[in-house]
């Protein structure tokens, strides 16, 4: 059993509107181990990114993580719990023990800034050197992530990059203080299929020599079947089914992982040979009151009890399912 | 119905204050192509590639630099679905109104008849017929790209040229959209120019499908035969990184080289070739050709087949 880095346990993150008020991660439960690629897949709305900005207490006014929410993040032998740091002791752990890369990387650089000096900023702020020791180290942070001519990009403005190099550059950046865990929030959406496959190449080598853990957030199943180790699918906030990557994308227990999976086109789909399969209707809208299963109203199996109440998740076999039918 | 004849079009850059020579943007370097009726034709390609800028010359929102594009009756109406279904809808219109603008524009249907006329698209596009007095910000992304489509389809047009109408939309609507399509197409006898950067969308809605680089048509065939024959390395390599469910594919295990070409200064030789891991002598030297390979609806840009 390999260990625990950060242990999620009922996170429940909530938007106080003032019309309304949308719970946008209902008591969420998951844990990230050591060396491992973890991937959260969500629609919009599903609450992948809230889920991470609330790891990260990047949660503002007028959301609230609920105090009773734990976020355990191991440090040295014990845990410390990140929802009760102060916004100080929390700075000391962004960027240095967890850090984030963003789907825009042309949103996420100052474009005012030359680029070397912002790669290695981290390790400036968080003490590890000078400027001076912190430009070396952006230096050959670059070359790490195999940009080329890396001493003269460095001296560029993030306008003069192409979107790849720039996704290459902020992965950089996260890297500098050698993070335990990187979190990845649709880290190649952004970007062209060849790009994509190079910076996923990229993330899974740095992976593999630094030992980090990556949280891999994404909408894409496709992506993740090979690259990640495990699997979790939110649907409108809540953990639908969790699961080795390989168990949940050749066998699905969900009927709405079922359901996703039918719904990619594949290539070697054609017209007037296959039909692909849709999914009827919409994902709820926020803060819509939902009694029973976030699914029901979508699902083909879909019973009464189903739109009464909101199934609770069955743990067996390493496999974890949020459905009444789904051993039945 | 359609036929595109060696279509340029290259966007000057403006020349700084003393600077005295402008460069060029060679968006698109010589496209020919034909659509015939109830067809679809897709076209695929990586970001600058050129596929929107051929979409919107077709459409004549730009001016060619060079080439031809000739309509079969000239009187057929074209119309166009736009990628972000947020940004391409009046906030300020109501649906009915929306949908049955280019009827009105066109002089089709007196003010009048819009009521009966959105009830009728909106059905047709599978919304309740009842929405027509609702504001686009009422709906989601998914049932706003319907309200486009039935715009599209408003005035009977028999060219829809769709820009990404599907990637900026939820992994589990898409599938509705796309489906949606196909039925219109069966219904209503439209051709179709599907433009999307996902190769397996592009495969499965067309009839022939157009592989772009860097401005030109580097291949292009019936989708079956490009899947199952890839011909040119630049559509090998889209195939190969593609994600596919159940085939373990490892797509970041690929290696792949150099980056797009720079479109301000190109280079003699096939676009290609700095990327290409097949590449010989020639084609540094000179362009390939779209030819017809051994099969004559399957046509390649490559030194390889030439």
């Amino acid at each position: 059993m390999k260990e625990k880095i950060l242990e999620v346990k009922d996170l429940t993150t909530r938007f106080y509107m003032v019309d309304r008020e949308v719970t946008a991660v209902d008591s969420l439960s998951f844990s990230l181990c050591s060396h491992e690629i973890l991937a959260i897949i969500g629609e919009s709305g599903s609450g992948k990114s809230v889920t991470n900005l609330s790891i990260m207490k990047l949660i503002d006014e007028p959301g609230k993580v609920l105090p009773e929410s734990q976020i355990l993040l191991k440090s040295g032998d014990h845990y410390i719990d990140l929802n009760k740091l102060s916004e100080k002791e929390m700075e000391m752990i962004r960027g240095n023990r967890i850090s984030m890369i963003f789907q825009e990387p042309s949103a996420s650089f100052n474009p005012l800034f030359r680029l070397g000096g912002q790669v290695g900023e981290s390790l400036r702020l968080h003490g590890k050197g000078s400027k001076e020791d912190a430009y070396k180290a952006a230096l050959e942070l670059l070359e790490q992530v195999h940009i080329p001519n890396s001493k003269m990009r460095a001296q560029d403005y993030p306008f003069q990059m192409s979107g790849g190099m720039l996704q290459r550059m902020m992965i950089a950046q996260a890297l500098a203080c050698h993070p335990d865990i990187l979190i990845a929030d649709e880290p190649t959406t952004a970007l062209d299929v060849t790009t994509q496959a190079q910076i996923l190449g990229l993330l899974k080598e740095k992976q593999k020599e630094t030992g980090m853990s990556i949280i891999f957030i994404t909408h894409d199943l496709a992506l993740v079947e090979d690259f990640c180790d495990r699997i979790i699918i939110l649907y409108a906030g809540s953990l639908m089914e969790e699961g080795p990557a390989r168990d949940v994308i050749s066998n699905p227990m969900h009927p709405y992982t079922k359901d996703l999976l039918r719904s990619i086109p594949k290539p070697g789909m054609f017209k007037g040979q296959d039909t692909l399969f849709a999914i009827p209707g919409k994902v709820p809208d926020p803060g819509q009151i939902i009694q029973g299963c976030p699914y029901a109203k979508r699902c083909r199996f879909c019973t009464a009890e189903c739109m009464e109440s909101k199934p609770l998740i069955i743990e067996k076999n390493g496999r974890k399912v949020r459905c009444f039918h789904a051993y039945s | 119905m359609l036929t595109v004849k060696d279509l340029v079009k290259h966007y000057p850059l403006k020349a700084g204050r003393f600077s005295t020579s402008a460069d060029k943007i060679h968006a698109l370097n010589g496209v020919s192509f034909t659509l015939g009726k109830k067809q679809t034709l897709g076209i695929v390609g990586e970001s600058g590639c050129g596929k929107s800028t051929l979409a919107k010359t077709i459409l004549g929102i730009q001016n060619p630099d060079s080439g031809s594009i000739t309509l079969e009756p000239k009187e057929t109406k074209m119309q166009y679905i736009f990628q972000d279904p947020y940004l391409s809808l009046n906030p300020k219109m109501q649906v009915k109104d929306i949908i049955t603008e280019p009827l009105l524009a066109a002089k089709m249907i007196t003010k009048s008849e819009i009521p009966d006329e959105a009830e009728h698209l909106l059905e047709l596009v599978g919304l309740p017929k009842d929405w027509g007095s609702k504001y686009p910000h009422e709906f989601s992304g998914g049932q706003r790209q319907r309200i486009c489509i039935g715009r599209a389809i408003s005035s009977r047009p028999g060219i829809v040229i769709c820009d990404e109408p599907v990637s900026s939309l939820d992994v589990s609507i898409q599938s509705q959209i796309l489906n949606l399509l196909l039925e219109l197409q069966d219904k209503l006898e439209i051709s179709y120019i599907f433009i999307a950067h996902n190769i397996a969308v592009v495969l499965y809605m067309s009839d022939t499908v157009s592989v772009m680089y860097a401005g030109y048509i580097v291949e292009s065939a019936p989708p079956q035969e490009l899947y199952a024959n890839p011909m040119h390395p630049y559509t090998k390599l889209l195939l190969s990184v593609v994600p596919e469910i159940g085939k373990n594919k490892r797509i970041f295990e690929q290696k792949i080289t150099g980056e797009v070409p720079d479109l301000i200064h190109m280079e003699a030789g096939c676009p290609f070739y700095s990327r290409c891991p097949v590449h010989k002598e020639i084609c540094r030297k000179a362009n390939p050709q779209l030819k017809p390979g051994e099969k004559n609806d399957h046509s390649c840009a490559c030194w390889l087949y030439q």
